[in-house]
């Protein structure tokens, strides 16, 4: 039943082709990005001129750089902010019984059907109010609310599956609440971290609406907001903007394939809850 | 299709069957409450706080400019139901997100059980397949919508094998529009689809399929009555995401096609954004927002009732 | 076989990206102080330009500005201007109609009053018209634009077809095209701002050549779109998509699709704006390309060109640096802004003394401005900004058989008379 049969070889063949699919339109998009404006051919002939002078040209002339810089910034402080709270706490979420436990856990839940249209013009007030607009701090603060919910739901949901006795192990040794959750919940719970941190990344990484209004008027831009003002400014060379795309979900791309392994299994572990 | 059980080495660091040890002399941890405080205080601060405040000019007239504005009471609502636009854009919405729940999580299905069995590059297909995810939905848009334009690559690829019959106007017919959308978020959240059934699938044991295939059970009596029950976990999840996601749907469509031709591929996202900005009808987009809010909440709370029900009923 | 050294080591890069990130951040804010203009614009690839002219002219300011496309700018702008955090000087439209134009903004009070400034005496009545709000001049309109017909001079030639200056010789012309194999005009309708430059350039002749006073009309509720010459334009639209006036699949192409159609004479031409010429010209540096008025009678002296002024820049009537935005705004309005300006969209300036050389390919339009044979855009003088959205949407649905002329023109009514 383990054997390599015909059957399988059939199996990988089709699996193959439905990757080449999927993967098609990325080729298209390499392709336009490394071609020159002269080479008009159609955009799945592989251009007989490669060249790599759109990236440079893009990588000056839409001050990707900094953009590239804010968007690691945001990300990287966000996440943690937003992976610390929750996961703290799921911890008495998941363990404790009483209603103003299951109340709490409830509204969070409800932060998950919220539309953010509804929130967005008195929170842009708030930041104003609190000087933060025009700089990154004020998209930390949004995301580190923002995705509280979903990620509290992740890690109730995993915490509830697993067992409790090594907590109770804990407490009888005589460890306090923060050290039993810092020394066996914590531990515990790297599968679906790994899942929280990668999803959160992700979708902070992305998002391009809130950015375009929160950091409007300031030099500071993220990424996806320096390609669309970039799209914009160069309507007409689809090389040179393709170029910027490719720029765009290089970090995000490269990082994903280094960090596969860990994040495709951290990931399937921390869903099975 | 067989169901080859895969080679790879159940989680060490948690396996399936560890069920609580027996419930005898149990010092009982009780996590205090505050250490849900600083979440708590940021989900209300950035979240809940806005919103409630945000729901008071669903009951205005305001234009988002003019600082005078009047109570109009339900007025926005009873004008809603007036409105072809506002209808067809919920119409749209609830399509979009039924036509991506099931495309999505039935491809991830099938991806998963094609990559959970002994061919040789699982591991790369895994990788492969899932990177669309990770892709900004805004630049997959604008790669989309340069690929579907009436010269861009998918038509040329028609042509190249030979079926230049099939060339179509993809975004700009009323008829195709909402597909081609449709289309083009299944193609970025398929792997996403599949890595969470494959962790499904993985924690299947073994033994189980083994001993089922000894009793004589085929591979979809198999699938049916041995994986689908262990699954269930991840059904939950997946079309809980995909339901939310498609339910509040907006960057896609928004730089797709604009919510075009004419209202063709409006969803109750791109309507929101059009009446409050294009339009300067604030108070009716923010009742908009406002249903929203309630068909997301009617119909994520309805499934989860549904399928936890089930789950339990499977474990 | 697990190893953990990728999750080490994305620990480490993670920890180091956090501590250079965190504390590289701190330094991005900084106040406006006297020396610094904050702007938001929409005109991308050309304000650049007269900001950095604007910097050298007066050493040590700096401006900090920002470019979006029109939608996204109109979300910004009146988020920022209904909180109190707009930039001191910003796009503004003409006339009505859109959700950023200037009687929107000025009604609340947000505009400053540019009126005792030099140049806004200065404006053509044309441009007062759309520029002020009950008198008083608020947008500063340093260019004018028109909408017709824009050739590629070497695919004319090649197709051996000259521009056609009455309607039948339009239609000829089309089919004449599409038979060479190379049809008359781009149409990018799936931006749907795009379809409503055909239907503009057909009303003006149409509508406007029997009657010059036809928006006083309507706005008196004399006249309705459904009952006047605009049923006529809209079936001459329709006239010429059935003759193969235009590239196949319309709905399919976008705004920058049509440009790269028209510039590499994949179509003899395009209708579009003026300033497509200079996005026409970046895509086929070698091209020619000239502006004529788009027919629609048989009466060539009887052609007009919808010509009006283009969006233009308002003062935050609670800037924080008001002296620099001022200086700024007649910096724009200057003979060498303007010229800047113009010159880099390929428009026309708006005050006329300011010594530009008109592009040759744009004579014509010129001639046309100064020969009073002209009507501002339609929608620049609409009570709301409903009535442009309702066409914008509906003409894409006649174009794909959603709807008909008559279901659009009611509705239009409709929009209309629901008032401001």
């Amino acid at each position: 039943m383990n054997r390599y049969r015909r059957r399988t070889l059939a199996l990988e063949l089709a699996m193959i082709a439905i990757a080449l699919v999927v993967g098609f339109p990325v080729y298209v998009l390499v392709n336009l990005a490394v071609r020159p404006a002269s080479d008009t051919s159609s955009p799945i002939t592989p251009t007989s001129s490669p060249t790599l002078d759109n990236f440079t040209q893009a990588w000056q002339q839409g001050a990707l750089g900094g953009a590239l810089g804010n968007s690691v910034l945001v990300t990287v402080c966000s996440v943690v902010i937003v992976l610390a709270v929750s996961s703290a706490a799921a911890y008495p979420l998941a363990r404790v019984a009483a209603r103003w436990s299951r109340g709490t856990y409830l509204m969070f839940l409800l932060g998950l059907v919220l539309p953010f249209q509804l929130a967005s013009l008195p929170l842009y007030q708030t930041m104003r109010d609190m000087g933060l607009l025009g700089t990154p701090w004020a998209l930390v603060l949004f995301y580190s609310g923002l995705q509280v919910p979903f990620t509290v739901f992740l890690y109730v949901g995993f915490l509830r599956a697993l067992p409790r006795d090594f907590e109770d192990a804990a407490l009888i040794d005589g460890c306090t609440s923060l050290q039993s959750f810092r020394y066996v919940v914590l531990p515990m719970l790297k599968p679906v971290t790994v899942t929280a941190l990668v999803l959160n990344a992700v979708a902070v990484w992305n998002d391009f609406f809130t950015p375009l209004l929160y950091l409007s008027g300031s030099a500071q831009q993220t990424m996806p907001v320096a390609i669309a003002g970039f799209v914009g400014q160069y309507v007409t060379d689809w090389n040179l903007i393709f170029a910027a795309l490719v720029t765009s979900i290089l970090p995000v791309l490269i990082v994903y394939f280094v960090l596969q392994r860990s994040i495709i299994n951290g990931f399937a572990g921390g869903l099975r809850g | 299709m067989a169901l080859a059980p895969h080679k790879q080495r159940p989680d060490r660091e948690r396996s399936p069957d560890a069920e609580p040890a027996p419930r005898v002399r149990r010092a009982r941890t009780t996590p205090p409450w505050w250490f849900a405080l600083p979440a708590l205080l940021l989900f209300t601060f950035v979240v809940l706080v806005p919103s409630a405040r945000g729901l008071y000019y669903a009951f205005t007239d305001w234009d988002g400019l003019d600082p005078h504005f009047s109570f109009v009471g339900l007025d926005n609502f009873s004008d809603m139901l007036r409105d072809p636009d506002a209808m067809q854009a919920i119409g749209h919405t609830l399509l979009i997100a039924v036509s991506i729940t099931v495309v999505q999580n039935g491809l991830g299905l099938l991806l998963a059980l094609g990559v959970n069995t002994a061919i040789k590059s699982r591991n790369l297909l895994r990788v492969f397949l899932f990177a669309p995810a990770v892709i900004t939905p805004i630049v997959t848009a604008y790669l989309w919508r340069n690929l579907l334009g009436p010269d861009g690559a998918v038509n040329s690829l028609w042509d190249a094998v030979g079926l230049g019959g099939l060339r179509q106007d993809w975004l700009g017919s009323p008829r195709l529009a909402l597909w081609a959308v449709v289309a083009v978020i299944v193609w970025q959240f398929a792997g996403y689809s599949m890595v969470i059934f494959l962790a499904g699938l993985q924690s299947v044991p073994k033994e189980v399929h083994e001993a089922a295939a000894i009793d004589g059970a085929g591979p979809v009596r198999r699938f049916w009555s041995v994986t689908r029950p262990l699954l269930a976990p991840a059904f939950t999840i997946n079309l809980m995401l995909s339901i939310i996601g498609g339910l509040k749907l907006f960057d896609q469509v928004y730089a797709l096609t604009g919510g075009g031709p004419g209202h063709a591929t409006d969803t109750i996202s791109t309507l929101i954004y059009k009446d409050a900005f294009t339009l300067g009808e604030f108070g009716y987009s923010i009742a908009l927002a406002v249903v929203l809010t309630i068909i997301v909440a009617v119909a994520s709370t309805g499934q989860y009732l549904v399928l936890s029900r089930n789950e339990r009923a499977a474990s | 076989m697990k190893t953990r050294t990728p999750v080490t080591l994305a620990a480490a890069v993670t920890a180091a990206a956090v501590l250079a990130a965190c504390s590289g951040g701190t330094k991005a804010s900084s106040g406006g102080d006297s020396k610094t203009l904050t702007l938001a614009s929409v005109d991308q690839g050309s304000v650049e330009d007269v900001v950095k002219a604007f910097e050298k002219a007066n050493p040590g300011v700096k401006v900090r500005f920002t470019t979006s496309g029109a939608d996204q700018y109109q979300q910004q702008i009146r988020t920022q201007l209904s909180s109190g955090t707009a930039p001191d000087v910003m796009s503004v439209w003409p006339g009505n109609g859109n959700p950023g134009a200037t009687y929107v903004l000025a009604k609340p009070g947000y505009l400053r009053d540019l009126s005792d400034q030099p140049w806004a005496a200065k404006l053509p009545d044309a441009v007062k018209s759309v520029a002020q709000y009950e008198g008083k001049t608020y947008n500063a309109v340093f260019g004018l634009n028109g909408i017709g017909a824009v050739y590629n001079e070497q695919a004319m030639a090649k197709a051996g077809l000259t521009p056609p200056d009455t309607w039948t010789k339009l239609l000829d012309f089309c089919r004449a095209a599409k038979a060479k194999g190379t049809p008359a005009f781009a149409l990018g309708n799936q931006d749907n701002w795009v379809t409503q430059l055909v239907l503009y350039a057909l009303v003006a002749t149409t509508v406007y050549g029997d009657d010059r006073d036809f928006d006083k009309k309507m706005q008196g509720g004399q006249v309705t779109f459904a009952k006047s010459p605009w049923t006529t334009a809209l079936d001459k639209y329709l006239t010429m998509e059935k003759t193969g006036c235009f590239q196949k699949n319309p709905l399919g192409t976008n705004y920058e699709a049509s440009q790269g159609l028209a510039a590499t004479g994949k179509t003899l031409g395009i209708v579009q704006g003026n300033w497509v010429i200079a996005l026409l010209k970046g895509k086929n540096p070698k091209g020619t390309f000239s502006f004529k008025a788009l027919p629609a009678t048989d009466d060539p002296s009887g052609t007009l060109i919808p010509a009006a002024a283009g969006a233009g820049y308002g003062v935050n009537a609670k800037a924080k640096n008001e002296d620099l935005a001022l200086k700024f705004v007649n910096f724009v309005m200057s003979p060498k802004g303007m010229n800047l300006f113009v010159k880099k969209q390929g428009g026309l300036p708006s005050l006329p003394d300011t010594g530009y050389a008109v592009d040759p390919s744009l004579e014509e339009l010129s001639t046309f401005i100064q020969e009073d044979r002209t009507v501002p855009f339609m929608d620049q003088l609409w009570p709301n900004a409903k009535v442009q959205q309702t066409m914008l949407s509906g003409l894409q649905e006649i174009f794909s058989g959603q709807s008909t002329p008559k279901r659009l023109l009611g509705e239009m009514d409709a929009d209309y008379q629901a008032g401001p």
